[in-house]
């Protein structure tokens, strides 16, 4: 931290009031003495009270017609609404991830014993058979991608430009407008627009949050799974729980949420309760560790045949 | 007089209350009186964020949008208008980041949230100038253009404290980061803001 940014921390602190008492006596003393201090102090006073004082525009007169719109366009209350925004991608991409995502997969998932946090303990192994798709090519069973972290999606964000510019040839149904802009909902959950899973998903969108997280630990080595749940609603549930939700990059199906350790307990007791499976017990998170993460993913439902025995 | 008042709120917040139940349960009118009781606040923290009016009313409805499909999952923790305040800010921050991106190539950002100290301790001190002493429509016009520069991440913590008048921990909680993060983006962000007025917001 440079002298200036140092001085500027406690004053801009002092001017705020937000500065321990000790500090405040200190900061005062120093200023008694030091003529740049006093100096750096009238700046951020005048740009506090320059920034105080703008004024913000009346809220447009169209705007809560606007929104009303917009929930009107909305599927109802707790839907998963597919974010529908406007990637144009390559005709191969397209239909490889289509192609994937049609594609029943093979994998092993263990159900609940319990709705408690710790029903992550006991559960029984079972088998998901593999099941064949209605797509033409004899395309291999693979694994759903895993979500990226999100490390790994900030870097891959700005795709739309590169995505754009071999745009000829996209099946028609990945080859969407970019809804920004005015209603976005109804752009968003206009039904008559059928969207192939592989258009879908492809930049990401955190929702809600905002945090930071210079340590994050991530209790499983895989996605937590169920068969059936509400992304969108569980996206919601994180926001209560001052946490983020962001839809991953190429897992039309997954989040990855975070939380401060502080409440994780509480968002494995709601995975739990929506029902979504792990692989393994969930690792004890390290004291260093200031966000806890935990990937979930939608998973096909298993097959009559795979229920466990009674 | 007081007591009509206190009266009155409680009867505001009661209403509040009984309108939550009902959106949660699925009432859409419900649910659009608090988008009109809420519309005010919300436009005003995402305007003071991404300081354009097509953005933040993008901002708004987003924030609303979020708000309907996850108000079922709103267990009133906190106050209904704190949640709105943290998707709000969070949307913004969406359109600065998105904004950011289609902006880098064209121009150089200011320094970031994380400069290099090597860097700075070499370029040395710099010297401070009243502010006070430019004239102020100069003065607002430079502030107005240098704000937009600002990283994403400052321009939050800035309009939370100046615009929104909120207190250190409450945008510790809006934004998710720490006591201490929010003191030093603070500091950094009003001193970039101030070297920037000061150069002339070029």
């Amino acid at each position: 931290m440079s002298r200036d940014e140092h001085s500027a921390e406690r004053l801009s602190a002092w001017l705020d009031g937000a500065i321990p008492e000790r500090e405040r006596l200190e900061v005062e003393a120093h200023l008694e003495r030091c003529e740049r201090c006093r100096l750096l102090l009238d700046d951020l006073r005048t740009l506090s009270a320059d920034l105080r004082a703008e004024t913000v525009p009346e809220v447009p007169a169209g705007l809560e017609a606007r929104v009303r719109r917009a929930l009107d366009a909305a599927r109802g209350r707790g839907t998963v609404v597919p974010f529908r925004v406007g990637w144009k991608i390559p005709a191969t991409v397209a239909a490889t991830l289509g192609a994937i995502a049609l594609v029943a997969i093979s994998f092993r998932f263990l159900p609940l014993e319990s709705r408690a946090p710790s029903g992550f303990a006991e559960r029984a192994r079972i088998e998901v058979p593999v099941e064949t798709s209605e797509t033409s090519e004899p395309t291999p069973p693979e694994p759903l991608p895993a979500p990226p972290a999100p490390d790994t999606v900030a870097k891959t964000a700005p795709l739309r430009e590169e995505a754009e510019e071999v745009v000829t040839g996209v099946a028609a149904e990945a080859d969407h407008e970019d809804p920004r802009g005015r209603d976005l909902a109804a752009a968003f959950d206009a039904p008559s627009r059928p969207v192939a899973p592989a258009a879908v998903y492809r930049r990401t969108i955190r929702i809600a949050g905002g945090m930071e997280c210079r340590e994050t630990f991530d209790p499983f080595d895989a996605p937590l799974r169920a068969p059936d749940a509400d992304l969108d609603a569980i996206a919601g549930h994180v926001l209560t729980l001052e946490g983020t939700a962001i839809s991953a990059l190429d897992s039309p199906n997954g989040r990855t949420l975070e939380v401060r350790p502080g409440r994780w307990s509480e968002l494995l007791r709601h995975l739990s309760e929506q029902g979504f499976f792990a692989d393994g017990n969930p690792r004890e998170i390290p004291p260093g560790a200031d966000c806890v993460r935990v990937r979930v993913e939608i998973a096909p439902a298993p097959s009559p045949a795979a229920q466990p025995p009674r | 007089m007081l007591s009509v008042r206190m009266e009155r709120a409680d009867r505001a917040e009661d209403a509040e209350d009984d309108l939550l139940r009902r959106a949660r349960s699925g009432d859409r009118s419900a649910f659009d009186r608090l988008v009109e009781r809420h519309l005010s606040a919300v436009w005003r923290v995402a305007w003071r964020l991404v300081r354009n009016a097509d953005d933040a009313e993008d901002v708004a409805q987003e924030t609303f949008l979020t708000a309907w499909r996850g108000i079922g999952e709103f267990r009133g923790d906190a106050a209904f208008a704190t949640w709105l305040h943290r998707i709000a800010t969070t949307r913004a921050l969406n359109h600065l980041d998105r904004a950011a991106e289609r902006m880098k190539r064209a121009s150089r950002p200011m320094e970031g949230p994380d400069p290099d100290p090597a860097a700075e301790r070499a370029a040395g001190p710099r010297e401070p100038g009243p502010l006070a002493r430019l004239e102020s429509r100069e003065r607002l016009r430079r502030l107005a253009e240098c704000f937009e520069k600002l990283p994403a991440a400052w321009r939050a913590v800035l309009a939370l404290r100046e615009g929104e008048d909120r207190a250190y921990d409450e945008i510790a909680s809006l934004l998710g980061i720490e006591l201490g993060t929010v003191r030093s983006r603070l500091a950094r962000a009003r001193l970039s803001l101030r070297e920037c007025v000061e150069g002339g917001a070029r």
